[in-house]
């Protein structure tokens, strides 16, 4: 079951003196003598993918209460129980993927139906954390440094970041969790193990001068020979950005050279049924294809990606269509092609978002920001399913009905997800202190089956 | 502190001890040696028992009977230095010891012992090992503002409930993390220098740490001196603009600090710069339909490269940033629109009795202007659905943001309630389609009285009926709206400004003194310009003489702030292209075309901010990636340096003094990158050596006079210097 321990111990008291980089880690005795952890820790070739929807998704349109009156009620232009113009939203002629009879899936979720169908699919609602916040930006913070109020309670480090650096830090592997398209989020935040923020593969180069191509090996032996040799700098932002150079320039022949066998599944529109959509996430989804390739001398635990577009306070059904969409397209790709290459089983998926909307609509036919969020956890190891919460139909009461601030409230941390993926699935040992070091977060087993 | 103690009441702490007699077993003297009590002359004797501090050298008395000449005192086994020896009195010095309480033994020549049990408690004085600010800009050492306010982290020992600690005599309030830390605020003090640190224990031990803080007068907002040295004028200018060519640093070092920041601040608008790159990009689209992806940049980019009056592209960046609207997801007949809202950002600047080239007046920096003139930005409108806001469903995104974001800060000063409420009274817009011709026909937006919330409201605990600030033009405008339908109790931005003075001018300080200054900034100097943007008066509410005062404080030309920031792309990428001067492309027409790809590339897409937040700061910019990709655009812009005559001459020292070292000093100096002493020779050693096809470092017989190896090497070392650390610092 669930490993977890209940303890204050932390790695990054052993690692505060030692944040400069590999070659400080490398000689602290310290952590010379720690054998538990390190780039061994977990099951090899288990991974996880988190994929972000910026912008607090809909969940009570992607997981849709069709049986609850107060949702269909609520919702008078973007319900999707009634069809266009009889009193909802519903394109006409478009139909809600079947749950359970009274849950459905967004019309656009077919794929996502098929993984459901397989028992891969384990569907969390109410997913926040205590005491919601309705900023988007505070919220970001909270899913990101996995902490409330992170300069009272946080160390600055992102919750990946802790990841990182207590289990891709000896030695360091800056591959062992990698942001794909997202940038640098806070959530990479790290005291030793940088993870890598990739965009796309081919673009990860160091160009030659088109008119001396001849010199690209002498300009590379120069600043490589350089950086081993420069004083490490002491003080910030010096100090990342001298880190960043050198990490970049060590990475570049790793990854190509790592990825080097991939073939590729293709591009959708090319014609490749098994092809991946050319859309943000498609992109994005297709490179985490492609550095799994590399899974062999990466060992890769975490993926992080997602795609923005989610605050959707008007016209939302069009909009949340093609975002749904979106994500349909990419999962299939992603899904299929991780079946096709025996990864099914190593994989773990978690389609979050930062909050969940009203359960009214606004009147711009949209909806504003929420609490809870309907989360889906995927792969071949998942025990399909749905677990809505005994309060769902509770919560739905007149009582709870009043505009404008009724939304679903919350019911599962979202850390507790994270946690038992990380423990169950990656097989890695850890404590929610290490993780997550906020005096809020009580670690409750979130519910989530693996077989 | 050398004055005595009072002394305390005797403490009798045992009336008998039994008498040891050594192995004597015989009967001992019934009359013989007897203890009764100790006092410690030298402390205040507060504790059961009484104290004497580790380091000894306390003078205890001793009073009993039969004490004899040539006895010994100890006290956990370490002897006391006996000073007086009566019959019924000892005075004696404790010797150093440790923590705890011992007995005292009294042995006299003969042999015999009496114990005064548990008389004596050792106790450590408050010891300091290290004094470092915890917050502020000289974080992580002993220096502090002179303005105070830093959080100061005193490491040690002895730090127990009741210490009392001051700075220079001045009390300040000590929060005890562990017997080891403890904390406390910086006080303000008049003068630069040491300050002593005097920590007292709930005993009266006193600990000094003579200049425990050194107070610096280099992160105050006091004015700096005029002079500006070449590091100093490229930081202005990096700060103030993107960079600047170096004729431009020469003539500012010329010119001083106080004029220069002047000229920068009160510029006038260059109307042939500003029509020519609208001319070029897309003249014929503003209002219009059909309106591309690339107009707006590759137009804001052509101005950024090529506008003289840096602080107008550098203030509207900042103002894109804190306002972020995307034109991502826009619809194409209504883009258009967000060339106005950029405008509006660089008119900001402008004095409002000048217009920029298209005839929009200036805002005169006016802070309240400028919130007004966003609640009925078009561009604005539409991101944040102000136009599907009305009346009986009112659309909260704007509301939020426009306190969140904007103007206070999240949670800062309003609630849930005041969101739902300030969402009624921004209602009323709604797009309208404009045919004026029958090929252009575009988006617009107008105000319709009918869709606005005209009831009452309860904002800030205000009741009224709160709506928009003003409407103009809107009211005029399309919709055949005749009367001005301003709400009769004035607008929201008007009433947070007047309800929400402080928070509303701490928040634009703080962004203000992190863009200009450094991260992190210290409260003071924060709450110091926000007196100043709320003060009732001609310049209530007005950034120009808060963001002068910032450009022309000694914190702004400290160390701190000098290269303290991390460069986003788009600061990366010009900097590079002001400082060398290279226009990316002879043809013009794709010279944006190239910065639109590279700074979409390096991850930073003007106009198209990750979401209303605006884009991410410091070492946030910093990932594997996106350096390969600023690597990738020096490379792409240091192959335009094609000839040495056109392109080269201007950017390196005269022929003749090309020699390695001289190259990349002077390359160094252009660019205003420090290196250090391992990358210095080794960039040197690069000119003098390639490598051959087995990979070997080989010699290059470098010859200065051969334009070839010039070319070759000088845009090699430029790439070179140009990703050195040091260049990423803003």
């Amino acid at each position: 079951m669930t490993k977890r321990r209940r303890s204050r111990v932390s790695r990054r008291s052993l690692l505060k003196g030692a944040a400069l980089g590999a070659a400080a880690v490398a000689v602290n005795p310290i952590l010379a003598t720690r054998s538990v952890l390190g780039a061994g820790e977990g099951i090899p070739g288990r991974f996880m993918v988190v994929v972000n929807m910026l912008g607090g998704c809909d969940g009570l349109n992607m997981v849709v209460p069709t049986h609850l009156s107060p949702y269909v009620d609520r919702r008078a232009a973007i319900n999707l129980v009634n069809e266009v113009g009889s009193g909802g939203g519903l394109p006409v002629g478009e139909v809600l993927p079947d749950l359970d009879g009274d849950w459905k899936l967004h019309y656009s979720l077919g794929a996502i139906k098929s993984i459901w169908d397989d028992n891969d699919l384990h569907i969390v609602n109410r997913v926040s954390y205590p005491t919601p916040n309705q900023s988007h930006f505070t919220s970001q913070d909270i899913y990101s440094f996995g902490v409330r109020n992170n300069t009272q309670n946080g160390d600055g480090r992102g919750w990946l970041g802790r990841f990182a650096d207590e289990f891709c830090a000896d030695p360091v592997e800056p591959l062992g969790v990698i942001s794909v398209g997202l940038g640098r989020r806070v959530d990479f935040n790290s005291d030793v193990t940088q993870p890598m923020i990739l965009r796309d593969v081919p673009g990860f180069t160091v160009d030659a001068d088109n008119n001396f191509p001849g010199n690209q090996a002498h300009r590379l032996s120069t600043v490589r020979g350089m950086l081993d040799a420069d004083p490490i700098p002491t003080v910030e932002p010096r100090l990342s950005i001298f880190n960043t150079n050198q990490l970049a320039y060590d990475l570049v022949d790793r990854v190509q050279d790592g990825v080097s066998e991939w073939v590729d599944p293709g591009d959708l529109s090319a014609g490749n049924p098994n092809g991946y959509p050319d859309t943000t996430l498609g992109r994005y989804m297709r490179t985490v294809s492609q550095l799994l390739s590399g899974q062999a001398t990466f060992g890769t635990k975490v993926f992080y990606t997602g795609f923005g577009g989610f605050d959707n306070h008007s016209n939302q059904i069009v909009r949340h269509a093609s975002l749904m969409d979106q994500l349909n397209g990419a999962i299939r790709a992603f899904s299929t092609d991780m079946k096709n290459i025996n990864k099914w089983n190593d994989c773990v998926i978690v389609v979050i978002s930062e909050f969940g909307r009203r359960i009214f609509e606004n009147g711009s036919f949209g909806t504003d920001h929420g609490h809870g969020n309907a989360f889906f956890v995927m792969g071949g190891r998942v025990k399909g399913r749905l677990d809505v919460g005994s309060g769902m139909t509770a919560m739905m009461s007149e009582a709870n009905l009043q505009p404008p601030n009724s939304t679903v409230p919350f019911g599962i941390d979202f850390r507790d997800i994270y946690l038992d993926v990380i423990g169950d699935h990656l097989g890695v040992t850890t404590n929610s202190t290490q993780l997550f070091p906020d005096p809020d977060f009580q670690p409750d087993p979130s519910g989530l089956g693996l077989v | 502190m050398g004055t005595r103690r009072l002394l305390g009441p005797v403490l009798v702490a045992a009336l008998f001890a039994g008498c040891g007699g050594g192995g004597g077993g015989g009967g001992a003297t019934p009359l013989g040696l007897l203890l009764q009590a100790l006092q410690v002359l030298t402390q205040n004797n507060v504790t059961t028992p009484p104290f004497g501090t580790t380091t000894g050298g306390d003078t205890i008395q001793i009073t009993g009977s039969g004490f004899v000449n040539g006895l010994t005192v100890t006290i956990d086994g370490r002897a006391a230095a006996v000073a007086t020896v009566t019959a019924s009195v000892i005075t004696a010095a404790t010797p150093n010891g440790l923590v705890g309480v011992f007995d005292i033994i009294v042995r006299n020549p003969d042999g015999e012992t009496a114990t005064l049990t548990g008389a004596f408690q050792y106790i450590a004085p408050p010891a300091v090992v290290q004094v470092m600010a915890t917050t502020g800009p000289t974080a992580g050492d002993n220096m502090v503002p002179i303005a105070g306010g830093q959080t100061v982290r005193l490491a040690g020992s002895g730090f127990a409930a009741g210490i009392q600690v001051a700075v220079e005599g001045q009390a300040v309030v000590p929060t005890i993390i562990d017997d080891a830390t403890a904390t406390f605020v910086a006080p303000a003090v008049a003068n630069e220098g040491g300050a002593d640190i005097t920590v007292t224990s709930s005993v009266g031990l006193v600990t000094t740490v003579v200049s425990g803080l050194q107070y610096t007068a280099e992160f105050s907002l006091a004015p700096a001196g005029n002079i500006l040295t070449p590091i100093s004028a490229q930081h202005l200018f990096r700060r103030a603009g993107f960079g600047a060519p170096a004729d431009r640093v020469a003539a500012a070092r010329v010119a001083g600090m106080s004029l220069t920041v002047d000229g920068l601040l009160g510029y006038t608008n260059d109307d042939a710069v500003e029509n020519a790159a609208l001319d070029r990009y897309g003249r014929n689209v503003i209002p219009g339909a059909g309106f591309g992806t690339r107009v707006n940049k590759d137009w804001w980019l052509e101005l950024m490269a090529k506008n003289p009056a840096l602080f107008q592209e550098r203030l509207a960046f900042f103002l894109h940033d804190h306002f972020a609207t995307s034109e991502r997801d826009m619809n194409q007949n209504f883009r258009w629109t967000l060339h106005r809202q950029i405008q509006l950002f660089r008119r900001f600047s402008l004095p409002t009795t000048e217009t920029l080239a298209d005839g929009s007046p200036g805002l005169g920096y006016s802070w309240r202007l400028l919130l007004i003139e966003i609640t009925k930005d078009r561009a604005m409108l539409d991101w944040l659905d102000g136009r599907v806001s009305r009346v009986g469903a009112p659309n909260e995104n704007f509301a939020r943001e426009l306190w969140e974001l904007f103007m206070l800060g999240e949670g800062n000063g309003y609630s849930e309630f005041d969101i739902q409420q300030a969402a009624e009274a921004f209602t009323g817009f709604q797009w309208f389609t404009v045919r004026d011709d029958p090929d252009n026909a575009y988006l617009d937006m107008r105000y319709v009285p009918g869709r606005h919330d005209a009831g009452e409201k309860t904002i800030f605990g205000q009741v009224g009926n709160f709506g928009y600030d003003d409407i103009e033009p809107f009211h005029t405008s399309g919709a055949g709206i005749t009367t001005d339908d301003r709400d009769a109790d004035g607008g929201v931005v008007a009433l947070t400004l007047r309800m929400r003075p402080m928070e509303a001018s701490q928040f634009i300080c703080h962004k203000l003194v992190e863009f200009f200054l450094y991260d992190n900034p210290d409260d003071l100097v924060v709450n110091e310009l926000a007196a100043d943007l709320r003060a009732p008066g001609v310049n209530q509410w007005n950034l120009k003489p808060i963001i002068s005062k910032i450009l022309k404080s000694k914190a702004m030309y400290s160390s701190r702030s000098i290269k303290g920031k991390v460069k986003s792309p788009v600061e990366f990428m010009f900097a590079f292209l002001h400082q060398t001067g290279i226009a990316l492309s002879d043809d013009a027409g794709t010279a944006a075309a190239r910065m639109r790809t590279s700074m979409t590339d390096m991850g930073q897409t003007l106009v198209e901010p990750p979401d209303v937040n605006g884009w991410p700061t410091g070492v946030q910019w910093l990932g594997s990636q996106s350096q390969l990709e600023r690597i990738n655009f020096l490379n792409l812009a240091v192959q335009e340096l094609d000839d040495v005559a056109a392109d080269l001459d201007p950017l390196l020292p005269p022929s003749g003094e090309r020699s390695p070292t001289e190259l990349v000093d002077h390359i160094a100096t252009l660019l205003d990158v420090r290196l250090s002493g391992n990358a210095r020779t080794q960039f040197i050693n690069f000119v003098t050596t390639q490598q051959d096809d087995a990979g070997q470092t080989v010699p290059f017989a470098y010859d200065e006079n051969n334009d070839d190896h010039v070319k070759q090497k000088s845009r090699d070392l430029i790439w070179l210097i140009a990703q050195y650390h040091d260049a990423h610092q803003n």
